[in-house]
């Protein structure tokens, strides 16, 4: 198979080849779906902003304060780098002055554009209108999603986070449809964005999508070497954006919350654990046995400002995070047991808690069948089997996309793992990007599964007749 | 050209923009159209769907049936809570024509489309969501307006004087010029200003009887059309009806103003000399109108010769229109604003095309309408803007929309939307002495009489003098009509606008009414069987009440009393049952026997199905309450003749009578005879009597059958 043969990319060739009047109906016909696509944008933002925008969007979240914190530092600082957030979403509110209107205005409108781009990604790769329709529709529903649009409304991360998110995923898939080396271009600078965007990010692309860039760049031989050379260098490139933000967050010792929150949750309740720990120089105390089931948030910060930790809080400011990253691995049984124990409460959360601004009273409800994405773990193995199926069949006639798909489908329940033991506290608000994540690459791999079966069906009955 | 993606990204900007605008003045203009002239109109619109009939039978109109013939359609179209949507999409069309007129107007001369369509977005949002006050508002003169902007772009269409379309292009424009005059009479430069160009256009048809008949037509079809309107009120047999509001009256209003011809033009011109030292820009754009028409006269088409005439005539005929109408209210520029828009849009496009010839075609034409729809909202403000995306953000039904609103009702007319609940329901006839259109529609009740305000009847012209030589001659025979027909249950006095004496009116409202309540803001007269039914009522059967507490009540129960001593120390929640559903009439006698604390009793209304919140009637040491667990709505003295002293908290120690009147959607407090306080009820389906404090004897408890009008059937 060369790459240029299935390629999908027919509507421009087609366009270079109609007549001059068949090509302005055509920059018309596109002309009134940009101008419809900019009128469903707009709703879409009235309904997120409702009565609040521009003066009434206040912000409480300690966590905005801190992304407001590090903006102030202004990317000319060296500290704006090693600050206690990752830069993307710090960018954004410097670009914008730290302006909270501003700021929920624009990554409003990303994340709707990040969506059309989506959508014309959805039409460009896939070839039959059912398989179309039904993508974009999907698309449409998991962008409506009250639980995902809510967050456009907060000085968070989180709205920002699942642009980027939706943009590299897009720029993978349209890599994946047509691979060049312009191509993988911008999809690996979507996901350097995606991946300074927070640091729960850097896990799945590490274990995922470095090596995968890098077994590809040597085994794959039916491509050009540029594009072989071009994906050993984005490898690199992007593993050590990863390197960065791990390290730029280790220093400002902002990990340390976690490590507290996981030992007093995660680690304490369980003696196994406790003792592997210990052995691995967790400072025993009867102070931080009493800590067990608290976070370090917990009667007021008793777990940041107790006389007694002192040394405990040393070492989770210094190897503690090793060692829990660690545990990730060694522990990686009892950890998926946990998740899967909540993982009920997890799919199923509305996010309502954080929904200050009533965004989902405006929105249309959550879409039934759970088609805006798996809302039990049912759903999500149902969902699964369905993103598996899909990708099998693509397999043998669009292998490059079916092989992508698939390591995007993988990096997503990284992604979920990871988001889940990263911290104990606010688990739900921290598995908001890797859902929308996980939502949006089972659509992608069902739809092409749907266009497979139609494309099978149309040859079988260009053969009959 | 610029390459594809920056015109798809600039197209995507227009739109959103553009998009927006639409969608905020559907929003701000829903609320922003419930002006005076509007309201009056919507009275007029619920009295003729309540007592059928023709228009001028059931208001006073003084222009042609279009104005409440769109409104009719409006609440045609649409639910009562929902009128005002219609009207704002309404305005949406009239400004979207008068918008493409413009661009038209920038067409014709050689402009670009898209410098057209620049034009129509300024245009469009200085109608929709300008500061002005003819902009998101359907008066009169608006729909004129764009009647006259949809008879230009029919006029000046690419395709409208083919041979197979040019007569039905006459007719069209015949009758749309037609309505207008037929509207306001002195519209009718202006329609004429508008003829031009469509009589210009049919000159190069070259089938001269196909001329000929479309010449015909543009002359024939508005005068039938404006003349079409009185025949048919006299074929009806309400001719009398007609000719008063839409003759008579205008002449009044023409000459109530006492001015001579020579000073209304006197006048007329310091108007405009003020208006334009006002508003510069404008004197800029008719002057540089001006001085284009005189230079390129020469060149021009025979086309363009006639838009630039038409367009001159038009603005000379509104200042003709505004002088002659004597009164400049601010919503009546909007006569001025189009042709000075269309001005603007000429000049533009003749600029384009002098600049075109020279340097050839602009790049950036694309991205002229984005940067019109930004300069417009820099130019002009986006105060309506922000308010029409907000209520757009908040909106999620017409229901909830008006409920939200509802709740924000003042508490004196809830108390009064309460009190004509229990004698009348929604949308029956009110008598009302005003000069306000908005009580019937914030009591959601339709006028009994034709005369809507006081001053049709007391010949007090708008801006101009007072006199009886200015009532309708057979204002007091359709009075007594009306009347006859409508037999209105209540009649509201506002207290700020005390009944005038010794008028047919005052002598119908002292032979038919009582008074029921006396309040701060308005006075409340039921009919006498009406009151006689609430304030006295038939006291039915004895009643013996029952606590919540059951036998752990503090009350002591009796049959047809109770009392609740002052060292009880029972909670509020020891409640007495009064009445286990509505529609009743519990009357009695109460004493208030207190300590320091004051009197507290609370007439409360329950709802089985929440717990969340009361609608309650509470008699509060001297004074009287409606309110709910959290508001109180509105408080008046116990009794009317003391004074209003809302500090007093004297407790009243004398026994009073007392009735708590129970409809099926509201409630009201009679105390020795008087209304004190109504409540409306919010689903509540039974009465109970909290007491806070102690110290209450109730004696003569007495159950009986609501108003027969209350809503309660049988």
């Amino acid at each position: 198979m060369t790459v240029t043969e299935h390629s999908d990319n027919t509507v421009a060739h087609e366009a270079d080849a109609a007549p001059a009047s068949s090509r302005r109906d055509q920059a018309l016909a596109s002309e009134i779906v940009v101008a419809f696509t900019a009128i469903a944008v707009l709703l879409f933002m009235v309904r997120v902003f409702g009565g609040m925008w521009p003066r009434n969007f206040k912000i409480f979240f300690p966590d905005s304060f801190s992304f407001l914190n590090a903006a102030r530092h202004t990317p000319f600082s060296p500290a704006f780098y090693a600050a206690e957030r990752p830069i993307a979403f710090p960018t954004l509110l410097f670009l914008l002055g730290r302006s909270t209107a501003l700021t929920i205005f624009v990554q409003t409108a990303l994340y709707a554009l990040a969506f059309v781009f989506a959508a014309r990604t959805a039409w460009m790769a896939l070839r039959h209108h059912v398989a179309r329709v039904a993508g974009i529709a999907a698309l449409c529903v998991i962008a409506l999603e009250p639980r995902f649009a809510l967050w456009n409304s907060h000085i968070l991360s989180e709205s920002i986070g699942m642009t980027l998110s939706l943009m590299s995923v897009m720029l993978w898939w349209r890599f994946s449809s047509q691979p060049t080396v312009s191509r993988l271009r911008w999809a690996s600078l979507a996901t350097i964005a995606w991946l300074t965007a927070r640091d729960s990010n850097v896990p799945p692309w590490a274990a995922v999508g470095v090596p995968a860039l890098l077994l590809a760049s040597f085994w794959w031989r039916s491509v050009d070497r540029d594009l072989r050379l071009a994906m050993r260098r984005w490898a690199a490139v992007t593993l050590v954006v990863c390197v960065g933000v791990t390290l730029t967050q280790a220093a400002n010792g902002r990990n340390r919350y976690a490590t507290l929150n996981n030992v007093g949750q995660r680690v304490l309740p369980y003696e196994n654990l406790t003792n592997w720990f210990v052995g691995q120089g967790m400072p025993m105390s009867e102070a931080l046995r009493e800590r067990t089931g608290s976070s370090s948030f917990d009667d007021q910060w008793k777990m940041l400002e107790s006389e007694d930790l002192v040394e405990f809080r040393a070492w989770a400011r210094g190897p503690g995070q090793r060692e829990m990253l660690m545990s990730y691995a060694r522990f990686a049984p009892h950890w998926v047991r946990s998740l899967k124990a909540d993982l009920p409460v997890l799919l199923a959360s509305k996010q309502a808690e954080y929904d200050a601004f009533h965004v989902a009273a405006r929105l249309p409800k959550a879409a039934s069948n759970q088609l805006g994405g798996p809302t039990t773990p049912f759903g999500l193995l149902i969902w699964t089997l369905a993103a598996v199926g899909g990708i099998a069949l693509a397999l043998r006639q669009r292998r490059v996309q079916a092989v992508v798909l698939s390591l995007l489908l993988a990096s997503t329940f990284v992604d979920l793992y990871m988001a889940y033991v990263g911290d104990s506290v606010e688990v739900q608000r921290h598995m908001v990007g890797p859902l929308s994540r996980m939502a949006i690459i089972l659509v992608m791999c069902v739809a092409i599964g749907v266009d497979s079966i139609a494309a099978a069906v149309k040859q079988r009955r260009r053969k009959v007749a | 050209m610029l390459n594809r993606y920056w015109r798809r990204a600039i197209v995507f900007i227009t739109a959103f923009i553009v998009a927006a605008f639409v969608v905020a003045a559907f929003f701000d203009n829903e609320f922003r159209s419930r002006s005076w002239d509007p309201q009056q109109m919507r009275d007029y619109v619920e009295r003729t769907i309540h007592f059928g009939g023709t228009f001028y039978e059931n208001g006073l109109l003084n222009k042609g049936p279009l104005e409440p013939v769109v409104y009719r359609l409006a609440a045609a179209l649409t639910s009562w809570e929902g009128f005002w949507y219609a009207i704002s999409f309404f305005i949406l069309i009239v400004s979207g024509l008068v918008a493409w007129a413009a661009s038209r107007a920038a067409q014709v001369v050689g402009g670009h489309r898209l410098l057209g369509a620049a034009l129509g977005i300024g245009v469009f949002f200085h109608f929709t969501l300008g500061k002005a006050d003819y902009a998101g508002v359907l008066y009169s003169r608006n729909m004129i307006v764009g009647l006259l902007a949809a008879a230009w772009l029919v006029a000046l269409a690419p395709n409208a004087w083919t041979p197979e379309r040019a007569w039905r292009s006459s007719i069209v424009i015949g009758v749309l010029l037609g309505l207008a005059t037929q509207t306001l009479l002195v519209s009718a430069i202006a329609a004429v200003a508008v003829a031009l160009v469509a009589w210009s256009e049919i000159n190069d048809i070259f089938d001269d009887a196909l001329y000929r008949k479309c010449r015909r037509t543009l002359i024939a079809a508005p005068v039938l059309v404006t003349v079409a309107a009185p025949l048919y009120y006299a074929a009806r047999g309400r001719f009398d009806e007609f000719w008063s509001g839409w003759w008579t009256y205008a002449l009044y209003q023409n000459s109530g103003t006492g001015r001579s011809l020579a000073n209304q033009l006197a006048y007329g011109r310091e108007v405009i000399l003020r208006y334009y030292r006002t508003w510069p820009v404008s004197f800029v754009i008719v002057f540089a109108f001006v001085a284009v028409t005189i230079a390129l006269w020469r060149t021009l088409e025979r086309r363009e010769r006639a838009v630039h005439a038409s367009i001159s005539l038009w603005f000379v005929g509104a200042w003709v229109e505004l002088v002659l109408g004597q009164r400049y209210s601010s919503h009546y520029f909007a006569v001025l604003a189009v042709p000075t828009a269309l001005m603007a849009a000429v000049v533009v496009g003749h600029v384009y095309r002098l600049l075109q010839r020279d340097r050839g075609e602009f790049r950036s034409v694309i991205a002229w309408p984005l940067v019109a729809s930004v300069l417009t909202v820099a130019a002009w403000g986006g105060q309506h803007l922000d308010l029409g995306l907000q209520a757009a953000s908040k909106f999620t039904s017409v229901h909830q929309a008006a409920a939200a609103r509802a709740a924000n009702t003042p508490g004196n007319e809830r108390t009064v939307r309460a009190t004509l609940d229990l004698v009348s329901k929604a949308d029956d006839p009110l008598l009302t002495w005003t000069e306000f259109p908005w009580p019937y529609l914030n009591f959601r009740r339709v006028s009994a009489t034709r005369f809507i305000w006081k001053s049709f009847m007391l010949g007090q012209i708008y801006f101009g003098r007072t006199g009886p030589q200015y009532v309708l001659p057979k204002t007091w025979q359709w009075f007594a009509e009306d009347m006859r027909e409508a037999n209105p249950a209540a009649f509201l006095e506002e207290t700020a606008l005390p009944l005038t004496p010794d008028t047919p009116f005052a002598d119908y409202v002292a032979a038919n009414f009582d008074i029921a309540y006396a309040g701060p803001d308005y006075n409340i007269y039921l009919r006498h069987d009406q009151a006689a039914a609430v304030l006295r009522g038939d006291r039915g059967k004895v009643v013996t009440p029952s606590s919540a507490f059951g036998d752990t009540t503090k009350w002591k129960v009796a049959a047809g009393g109770a009392s609740l001593a002052i060292d009880s120390g029972t909670p509020v929640e020891d409640a007495l049952q009064l009445s286990s559903s509505l529609c009743n009439r519990i009357s009695g006698t109460y004493l208030a026997q207190p300590g320091a604390a004051g009197s507290f009793l609370s007439f409360r209304f329950d709802n089985p199905a929440t717990t969340a919140s009361h609608m309650r009637l509470n008699i509060v040491d001297s004074r009287a309450m409606s309110g709910s667990d959290t508001t109180v709505f509105e408080s008046v003295p116990l009794s009317s003749a003391s004074a209003d002293d809302a500090e007093s908290e004297v407790t009243d120690l004398s026994p009073h009578t007392f009735a708590v009147v129970v409809g099926s959607v509201s409630a009201a407090l009679v105390i020795d005879g008087e209304i004190r306080a109504a409540v409306r009820l919010d689903g509540e389906r039974s009465v109970s009597l909290e007491v806070r404090n102690g110290g209450v004897v109730l004696s003569d408890l007495r159950v009986g059958p609501p108003p027969p009008n209350s809503g309660c059937g049988g």
